[in-house]
């Protein structure tokens, strides 16, 4: 086989590898957007932080910053994560959201759209040691 | 067959041979040239002088491309922002392999490909930018230049990393905001050029940025709808989360509509432009001359891997449009550090071409 078909063939995995996140861990965090189970009109965005370094084996990231902003809302708005990594904002009119996740080094954003009595779900993984693994996801 | 300058060695080379020389690969390229052909006898006497006159064509087609670009980000911005990637992303990122790393010779300079290898790698699997400049940086000292401008390259490229670092994520959409504009930096040091017309597209371009850039862009894009027409799941306030977060939406919405629009241009360079002045010949080549100049350089397998990757973006897209293209990104995320790098290079070593076409 030529060199070159090797590279384009290695090239070629890699790119699907990046495109899916296969590679990275920290990348298979999920939003997942469904109606309120309790069927009020407002937006909720809750959700859990994770701690995805290497030995934490997924423990929930407490005192993780999470922030949220929108062009419906007033200003960004910023809690911590609580003891099990949980977070959540209610009361929150419909639109696109941006959230910033900072935990450690690993500092994240996630855009996502929640339309009206809609509720916003992230499970997300960050690596506090990994100052160099940052990225935008939308 | 296999296209000129490649050499089919084992069963997989004859397997992408044949993709190519068989009738998946002919039967577009043969419908392009046709319509080549079409558009260049409806241009009639204009024809002529701009299939001669590689300058003269550049510049018209920079041109061109930029009144295109700006109706389109001011008509249907939000449709520009997710298709243009899903439909150029991947050529565009195929030619800044060709041009900045195959063409250049780069790749066969072991301390450039090293730490170019091990540098862009790291960011497409989502390391932080600064690891991008600092590996910049390393590519400007191993340069072919004097030590003083060397250290003075490596130095800016090493505080630009600095200034972006504790931005934190908004870094990237910072540096994707900046890096369209390297492709037109990329492009305006390619090679020389002895006339003046390279002048017209580059003020055009300094008048739509500043255009979109003003109040009249969002009243424009008011009037036209073009805000109203998105895909499911993405409208203005996503593309303002996403591209402008924290910004105010008067101020966000500008800065997006000239996202769209740089994109556009972005992609319009590495696919017409850079590669209409790369080409050693300068008459401009018909597809299947394009297709067999690719083939030589990139090789049988690079292109039949780079037309499935092209495939599976739009597949992908017509199941899941914004997961597509956030997938795109994530592949292309490299590519700005791989120009900024060819970039530093082109600037301490020299240009690309050495003699622009004769002067007239």
């Amino acid at each position: 086989m030529e060199k070159r078909t090797l590279v384009a063939l290695a090239l070629g995995l890699a790119a699907v590898a990046c495109a899916t996140g296969a590679l990275d861990p920290v990348l298979r965090s999920t939003v997942r957007v469904e109606p309120r189970a309790d069927g009020g009109s407002t937006v909720v965005l809750t959700g859990v932080v994770l701690n995805a370094s290497r030995g934490a084996n997924g423990a929930p990231a407490a005192d993780a910053r999470v922030e949220i902003d929108c062009t419906c809302i007033q200003g960004a708005r910023a809690v911590k994560t609580d003891a099990e990594g949980r977070f959540r904002f209610e009361e929150l009119p419909p639109g696109a959201y941006s959230a910033r996740f900072v935990f450690g080094d690993d500092d994240r954003g996630y855009v996502t759209r929640v339309g009206p009595g809609e509720r916003a779900f992230f499970l997300i993984n960050l690596d506090p040691n990994a100052e160099s693994m940052r990225r935008i996801i939308t | 067959m296999s296209g000129p300058g490649t050499a089919t060695v084992g069963p997989l080379e004859r397997a992408f041979a044949a993709v190519l020389d068989g009738p998946l690969g002919r039967a577009p390229i043969a419908a392009l040239d046709r319509l080549r052909r079409r558009w260049l006898r409806a241009l009639g006497g204009l024809a002529r002088p701009l299939v001669r006159d590689r300058e003269l064509r550049v510049a018209a087609m920079f041109s061109l491309m930029i009144v295109t670009a700006l109706v389109g980000s001011l008509v249907a911005p939000l449709w520009l922002l997710l298709l243009g990637p899903l439909i150029w992303g991947v050529p565009h990122l195929v030619a800044d392999l060709r041009y900045l790393v195959l063409e250049t010779g780069y790749h066969r300079r072991r301390g450039l490909a090293l730490v170019g290898a091990a540098t862009l790698g790291w960011i497409a699997l989502g390391g932080d930018l600064l690891w991008g400049f600092v590996g910049a940086a390393a590519i400007a000292l191993v340069a072919r230049a004097g030590a003083g401008r060397r250290l003075v390259a490596a130095a800016l490229l090493l505080a630009c990393g600095a200034l972006l670092y504790p931005l934190g994520y908004l870094s990237d959409v910072i540096f994707g905001h900046v890096h369209n504009f390297v492709a037109v930096a990329l492009w305006w040091v390619w090679c020389p050029r002895r006339g003046r017309l390279h002048w017209i597209p580059l003020a055009l371009l300094v008048a739509a940025t500043l255009l979109l850039l003003s109040p009249l862009a969002p009243a424009l894009v008011a009037a036209s709808g073009g805000l109203r027409w998105f895909a499911s799941g993405t409208g203005a306030d996503y593309e303002l989360a996403r591209l402008a977060p924290g910004v105010a939406p008067e101020l966000g919405l500008r800065l997006v509509l000239l996202f769209c629009f740089a994109q556009s241009i972005h992609y319009g360079i590495w696919l017409q432009l850079l590669a209409d002045d790369a080409r050693g010949r300068a008459t401009p080549a018909t597809f299947r001359r394009s297709l067999a100049e690719l083939r030589a350089v990139v090789g049988d397998a690079g292109v039949v891997v780079a037309g499935l990757l092209a495939v599976s973006v739009a597949v992908w897209a017509a199941f899941d449009l914004t997961a597509a293209n956030n997938g795109y990104f994530r592949v292309a995320r490299f590519h700005g550090h791989l120009e900024i790098m060819a970039l530093t290079l082109l600037l301490l070593e020299g240009r690309r071409r050495a003699t622009a076409d004769a002067p007239r």
